[in-house]
Order: structure tokens, then sequence, then C-alpha cells
């Protein structure tokens, strides 16, 4: 077989070399997650979007509105894969560098793919079923043949990507819209002189359908389900999380994820190729981009959400009366309005102590985004405290809040004494498949790292 | 960046490096895909593997029964097989021409490629058991394999065969969890007692997976399907892409063990010469008699059991205890392979082996002409006989198609040097238009296997 390539050099990265900010971004994504994935952890599926089977009051509404679709939601999702674009992008021109031959191309083909089996983990067995490393990991390996890319065609993808989006969304609600709409013809007919056909018979049972599970009976009756599934026995937990999972990992994969996430980690990718991630690029561009993104965004979410209010988070009657579906516009627009925000925070040099609070937690990142799983898995599933579907909306950031305070804790603490969390080790050690150096000591002998 | 000058010009392989029985190879699998695949252009999917639902009887039921008997699941053994080979081969041969990561790169544009083909052959061909697809994505992942060692790779290989007959049999016993539980409810007195809502869908589920496997449902789905593809474009879209859809997103995500057992086996079997004939005939000769052999026992009985459960799913759950698809699915693969390799070795069949060969040098191009051909042939835009001929008339058909294929490849490549969307596919790879006229001059060097 060919000879095998020097692998001597072939090691996770120093902490010299890494990038600081970066770490400080990933931090603030990986906290800024738990905010977004909260409902999912602790309210039933039905309810998450839907204001209308919760209990109301206005801080409920205002914390459902702030931190879901109004304003923070997919921005740290966004951010996230921007970072993860960028890591890549560093991980293989480290090695590139440092190893010859497709020595690099195999180790970042390794180290997704032991991606790809931790988010099966932490889908199947930690039963989280938003887990999003497996499509970061099938999103990356795709993404591998556009890394040399210039930033000017990299942001021609994303706007393909977000195109593609676009299309896809407005597909199914047209394809819904027509449903109805022959479903409501044919309800018109007056069967007691003309019989319906068969296909008459189908298209009215699938308007139907619509209607009936858009009613806040069929909605309750399926947080009730569900709730005794997630509060219940180890099996019906398994039952339900694991359709879940796969649902995600396949339609959700296939309709939404290579889309939405490849659409993030090109901008990540070409936002590091200008130096704009780090902070290196010059302020006026950052303040433009909060500008923009948040004075464009904010009124188009503002505009996105109160039209599902005013139809009561009727499904049915959003679909028959919605006429252009731009929840990835909005998002894409509101979260470069919060990174242009952020990284004004960063250049004004006034919040040094936030970064630099946030930065062991995000060289922590991997470690803290599964412990989260863990921790709210703990809180709220039956096979633990079995808080599922018992808290109000804004009860759910007091949980939000008690792990923030304990992952941003040990993250300091653990760093202090170990190279790496845990499971970034891991990661590494499966990576280059050879024990990697566990704690910190003073000899910088070892190299590299993952970026 | 990493400096990115080759050492050689970059190009497809020249006439003299293909490694000929390959060629022969794929060439017979190709052909062999399609008697595979015509069910699936001709039948209503219901009835594509289940004689029951049209009283299918006499030649038909015959035809049924040995292919479904000898052959199911083998063609696409052996096409995954060259599939894992030509990874390995394509990857070591720019390896020896080229610097550093290039080679990694031309092969994820070639993967890239790959699965716009597929979806183009899924959505606009509207072929939906394209496997172009599943393979493009495959084929990325064996990357991280392809320096491994044979024993290594046979171990996966193993791990898969393992794997996937775990799943088959998971997703039956999770079938018989339906129906038990579903009995419990049914004989619950419903005049007495009211059920809850866990209990109304369970018994819902019991029922659902009955009434699809009672015959009316399926001829009610096969008849809806016939309408819908002999109709207009927009109705024939709609159900082609919803099958694509979903073979794409399950097949490719649940099954996956399924091709990737014969994609390491083929990579295993390249690296120790299996798969080019350099093996001992003795090896064959076990191959073939203890594959088939084995297979084919085990294959019948895998049948048998389909067979006395009225081919109804619901019947077979609640019956049959354990499936061993994979396993006898995998023998019989493996002995079809053998009994090929033995006539290859035996050095009588040259001119079998000659015949295949051109086919199998534009392998993609016949592929896809087979997905094109039954579009048209079948499919209502076109002559419209979809769910019109008999099952046995189908393998006439194939006949006819195989004669066109075999032809014309050996027409095309006496003037081009590849297949047209062999052309198309590696001028994109390199990004570069490729030499296509067929002429004495070997300038041009390296290429796809």
């Amino acid at each position: 077989m060919t000879n095998e390539p020097t692998t001597t050099l072939a090691a996770p990265i120093g902490q010299q070399e890494r990038i600081i900010f970066l770490d400080s971004l990933r931090g603030i994504a990986i906290l800024g997650i738990l905010l977004m994935n909260i409902p999912g952890f602790g309210l039933p599926y039905a309810a998450i979007n839907d204001f209308s089977v919760q209990p109301q009051g206005d801080l409920n509404y205002f914390f459902w509105y702030v931190f879901g679709p109004g304003v923070f939601e997919g921005s740290m999702r966004g951010l996230f894969s921007m970072l993860f674009g960028a890591g890549m992008f560093i991980f293989i021109t480290r090695l590139e560098k440092r190893t010859t031959g497709l020595m690099a191309a195999e180790l970042f083909l390794r180290r997704q793919l032991w991606l790809l089996v931790f988010g099966l983990f932490h889908a199947y067995v930690l039963f989280w079923f938003w887990d999003v490393l497996y499509h970061y990991a099938i999103c990356g390996i795709v993404l591998f043949a556009f890394r040399r890319l210039q930033p000017k065609y990299l942001f021609m993808a994303a706007a393909f990507c977000l195109l593609a989006m676009t299309a896809n969304e407005n597909k199914n609600l047209y394809r819904e819209k027509a449903v109805i709409r022959k479903g409501e013809l044919i309800a018109k007919i007056d069967t007691t002189t003309t019989k319906l056909t068969d296909k008459q018979k189908e298209q009215l049972a699938a308007m139907k359908e619509i209607q009936e599970s858009s009613t806040p009976e069929a909605k309750k009756k399926k947080i009730q389900k569900q709730v005794a599934a997630v509060t219940g026995s180890y099996s019906d937990l398994y039952k339900e999380r694991s359709d879940a999972a796969a649902r995600s990992e396949t339609n959700g994969m296939y309709y939404w994820a290579i889309w939405d996430v490849s659409l993030f980690m090109l901008l990540g990718l070409a936002f590091f190729k200008l130096k704009i991630l780090q902070g290196e690029a010059k302020t006026k561009i950052y303040a433009w981009m909060a500008i923009l993104g948040l004075g464009v965004g904010l009124p188009l979410s503002y505009l996105f959400v109160t039209f599902d209010v005013n139809c009561n988070f009727n499904w049915f009657e959003i679909t028959k009366t919605k006429v252009f579906d731009f929840y990835e516009i909005q998002r894409l627009i509101h979260s470069i309005g919060i990174f242009g925000l952020i990284m004004l925070m960063y250049k004004s040099g006034w919040f040094k102590w936030l970064f630099a609070l946030l930065r062991p937690v995000g060289q922590m990142a991997f470690t803290n985004y599964l412990t989260q799983s863990i921790m709210c898995g703990f809180f709220f599933l039956g096979i633990g405290l079995g808080y599922f579907g018992k808290l109000e909306y804004h009860q759910l950031f007091y949980v939000v809040a008690a792990v923030w305070i304990i992952q941003i804790v040990w993250s300091h603490i653990w760093l202090r004494y170990f190279r790496f969390g845990p499971l970034e080790w891991l990661w590494r050690s499966l990576t280059y498949w050879k024990k990697q150096p566990f704690k910190k000591n003073s000899s910088s002998t070892d190299t590299m790292g993952m970026g | 960046m990493a400096n990115e000058t080759p050492i050689m010009p970059v190009a497809p392989v020249a006439q003299q490096e293909r490694i000929t029985i390959l060629d022969s190879l794929r060439g017979i699998a190709i052909l062999g895909i399609l008697l595979m695949n015509i069910p699936g252009f001709g039948f209503p999917e219901v009835q594509t593997s289940d004689p029951s639902v049209f009283n299918e009887t006499g030649i038909n039921y015959k035809t049924w029964f040995v292919v479904d008997w000898a052959l199911a699941g083998t063609q696409r053994a052996i096409f995954s097989m060259l599939f894992g080979a030509g990874i390995v081969l394509f990857i070591s041969r720019l390896e020896k021409r080229m610097n550093g990561m290039e080679p990694a790169i031309y092969f994820f544009r070639r993967q890239m490629w790959l699965l716009a083909f597929g979806l183009f052959n899924a959505f606009v061909l509207l072929w939906f058991w394209d496997i172009l697809y599943a393979y493009a994505i495959f084929g990325m992942l064996l990357f991280i394999f392809y320096r491994k060692s044979p024993k290594a790779l046979l171990i996966l290989a193993f791990v898969c065969l393992v794997l996937m007959t775990v799943r088959e049999n998971v997703d039956l016993y999770r079938g018989k969890q339906v129906i038990k539980k579903g009995e419990l409810v049914a004989r619950i007195d419903t005049t007495q007692t009211k059920l809850t809502v866990q209990q109304q869908d369970d018994l819902g589920a019991f029922n659902g997976m009955k009434e699809e496997s009672s015959k009316e449902a399926k001829v009610k789905k096969a008849e809806k399907e016939i309408k819908a593809i002999g109709g207009n474009y927009a109705s024939l879209y709609k159900v082609q892409s919803d099958k694509s859809v979903h073979v794409e997103l399950y097949y490719t995500y649940f099954l996956a063990w399924d091709v990737l057992l014969f994609m390491f086996m083929g990579m295993a079997f390249f690296k120790t010469g299996v798969i080019t004939g350099n093996a001992s005939a003795k090896l064959y000769w076990l191959m073939f008699i203890g594959g088939m052999g084995l297979g084919l026992l085990l294959s019948y009985f895998n049948q048998k059991a389909v067979v006395d459960n009225h081919f109804s799913q619901y019947e077979y759950t609640k019956n049959v205890s354990f499936n061993f698809y994979q396993v006898q699915r995998m023998l019989r693969s493996l002995g079809f392979f053998g009994l090929i390799m033995l006539l290859y070795k035996s050095g009588i069949f040259k001119w079998f082996f000659a015949i295949f060969r051109p086919v199998g040098q534009m392998a993609f191009t016949n592929y896809l002409m087979q997905s094109l051909i039954g579009a048209l042939f079948f499919y209502g835009i076109g002559l419209n006989y979809f769910g019109k001929l008999e099952r046995y008339e189908l393998y006439v058909y194939t006949g006819v198609v195989w004669i066109i294929e075999i032809i014309w490849s050996h027409i095309w490549l006496r003037y081009f040097r590849f297949g047209p969307l062999e052309w198309a596919w590696r001028s994109l790879t390199y990004w570069k238009i490729q030499p296509l006229k067929k002429n004495s001059s070997s300038t041009d060097t390296m290429g796809m296997p």
C-alpha cells in the first residue's frame, strides 16, 4: 500500500496557538444556545412556539418573545455554525502545514465521523432530540469541498443556501395551502345530491386533518401524550425521543439542516478569511452589521411573530393567510445584527471581563454542550426529576441561569488543572487515535490541537 | 496555504491503465442491476416484490420466484464492491501523481458531483430507486478507511452485517410489540371501559398495520400509483419525487449497513487482488459453492416465510421469529461473484467478458440511460406502459435494453475515450474539459477508474 505519511506532527493545538477571542465567542454561543434549547428540554413540543397552549401572562410572553422568535432565535445557533465553519478551516490548514500527504484530510474526516458518533449518542442515549452534532458532522464533510474558495464565492454559496431554504419553506407552505383549498372546495359540495369520489374523500380528509390538529383541544391532547411519555418509564421515553431524533436526522437533516447549517458555516468560513470573525476588521463594519441587522431584522421578526399571534397560533389559519414565509431571511438578518452587536462590545474594550469570563466556557464548548443535555435531562425527564411540562415559560429561565453559573464556574476550575475539557480530550484522542496528554504542566513539547 | 502544484498534469485514466476485469465485472453488474430494478420501473411499488397483489400465476409467479430466490440483492452487492474498490483505485492513483491534499480534494469533488447526478436521477429522470445519492455520501465516509488493511476492512464489513441484521430484527420485534399491544387493547370491552389516549393510539397503530397489509389496501395503493404515473408531468413528479425522498431519507439512514457492508468488502477484495481475479481458484470455488449453496438454502427458507404468510407484513411480523435477509443475501452475492471469477479464471469465456467490458467502461452512462429509457417507456409522459405489462414481459424489456446497451457501448467506445456521462463527470471533477475523441496520442494520463 502507499507509504504511511508522517504522523509525528499530528496532534492537537497548543495553548499558545488558540485564537483567544474565538473561544470567548464560542462561550457566548454555547451559553446562548441553552436559551434557545430550554423550551425543548422543558416544554411539550406542541407548546414551544405556540404561546396559546401555555399559561399566559406578560412575564411569560416577554421571555417567550425575547428569547424566542422575536430576538434571539437562530442567532446563537448561527454564531455556533459560523465558529464551526471557521474551526474546520483552522484545523485543516494547521495540519496541512505539519503533515504530508492526505493525513490532514483523513484526520479531518475522522474528526467529523467521531462527531457524528457523538451526535448519535447525544440523540439516542442522552435523549436530546434537537442534537446538532450529527448535522454539523455531515455539513462539515460536505463543506470540505468548499474550503478553499474565496470569500466572494463563499458568500454566493451562502446566498444559494438561503434561497434554497426559503424556497423549501414556501414550497411546503404552498403545498399545504393547496391541500386546504382543495379540501374546502369539496366541503362546499352538497353531499345529499352528489356523491364524493374516492379522491375527493381523501382530499377532504387531508384538509380536515390540518384543521383538526390546529384546534386547542387537539394540541392539548398531543401535549398530554407527550408529557406522559417523557415523564414515564424508560421505554416510553426511549420510543418518544428516538422517533423525534430519527425525524430530525432524516427529514430535519435533508430539508432543513443542510441549508440552515451550511449557510452559516459558509458565512463563518468567509468571515474568518476576512478577519471579521476574529474581531480584526474595522469597527465600522460591525456597527453596520448591528444597525442594519437589528434595525431591519427586529422589525421583520416582529412582523413574523405577530402574524402568528394574530392567528392565535392556529396553523390552519396561518397556512391559509400567510403569503410568504420569510423565517430564514429574518433569522439571518437579526443573527447578523446580534453578531455585530457582540463584536461592537468586544471592540469597545469595555467588556473585557465578560469575554474573559466566557473564554474557558468556549474552550470546553463540546463538554458544556453535552453536559447541558445531561443536566437538563436529569431535571426534566421522568427518569430524573420529571419537571417536563410542569414549569411556566419564564420559570424555564431560572434553570438556564443555574446551568450557566455551574458551567462558567466549573469551566474555569477545570481548565486551571487540565488542558482540555473531558469530552474535548476524548474527541481529540479518538481523532488522532492516540491518548492525548491530559494534565496541564509547564512543558510545551506537545504542540497542536483542534481549532 | 499548502502548495497546490501537482507533480504531473491531472487527468483521467488512459486506456492502457484500466483494469479490464473490473470493467467487465462492472458491465455485468450494471446490466444485472436493471434485472433488479425493472419491477420498480414497471410496477406499482407494492407489487414490485409481491406477486399476490394482482394474483400473479404461472410464468409470472415463477419469474418472481427465481429472481427473488436467487438474485435479489446480489447485483447491488457487486456494484457496491466495485464502488469500494474504485475508491481505493482512484485515490491511490492520484496519490502517486500528486502532492499533499490534492487527491482528497479531487475525490471529494468527484463525490459531490456524483451526489448532484444522483439528485438529477431521482428528481429529473424521476427514478426513485437511485443509488448514486447514497453512494456519493458513503463514498465520502469511506475515505477515512481507504488505507486500512484488508483484515480491518473485512472486520468492518462483518460489523455492518451484524448491525444490518440487528436493524432488521429490531424492526421486526418493534412490529411485534405494536401487534401485541394492539391485541391487548382490542380485547377490552369498550362498552364498559373507556380507552385512554395511549390505548386508542395503540389500537390505531395495530389496525393500521393490519389494514396496510391487506390485499385491498395494496390494490388501492397500486391503482392510485398507476393513475398518477400515467398522468401528466405534475402528477408524475409528485408521486415519484415523494418516493425518491423516502428512499433518500430512510434507505440512506436506516439501511446504510446494507451498502457499506459490500463497499468495505470491495475495498478489502481490491487490496488482496480478489476482485481482480488474482486469488486462487480454490477461494473462488469456496465462495461459489459455499455462498450459493448455503445462500440459496437460507434464501429458500427466507422466501418461504414470506410466501407462507401470504405476503402480508402483518402476518410475517406476527409469525416470523428471526429475519436473516442480509445474511443470505450476502452469501448469494459472494456465490454469484465467485462464479463469475471462476468463469474468468478458466480463460474459456474470454468472449463473454469482452462483450461486457465496454458496458462496464460506460457504466455510469448506462445506469442513467436505463432511467431515461425506462422513463420514456413506462411513464405517462412517454409510452405509458406502467402497470400494463406482465412480470415476465418486464424481463423481455430488460433483455432488449441489454442488447441496446451492449451494442451502443461497443460502438461509442470505438470512437470516443469515455461514455458521455463519464466524460461529463470527469470534466466537472477536474474542472477542465477532458479530451473526448479517441486518437492515438497518449499525452493525457490519469483519471477515474
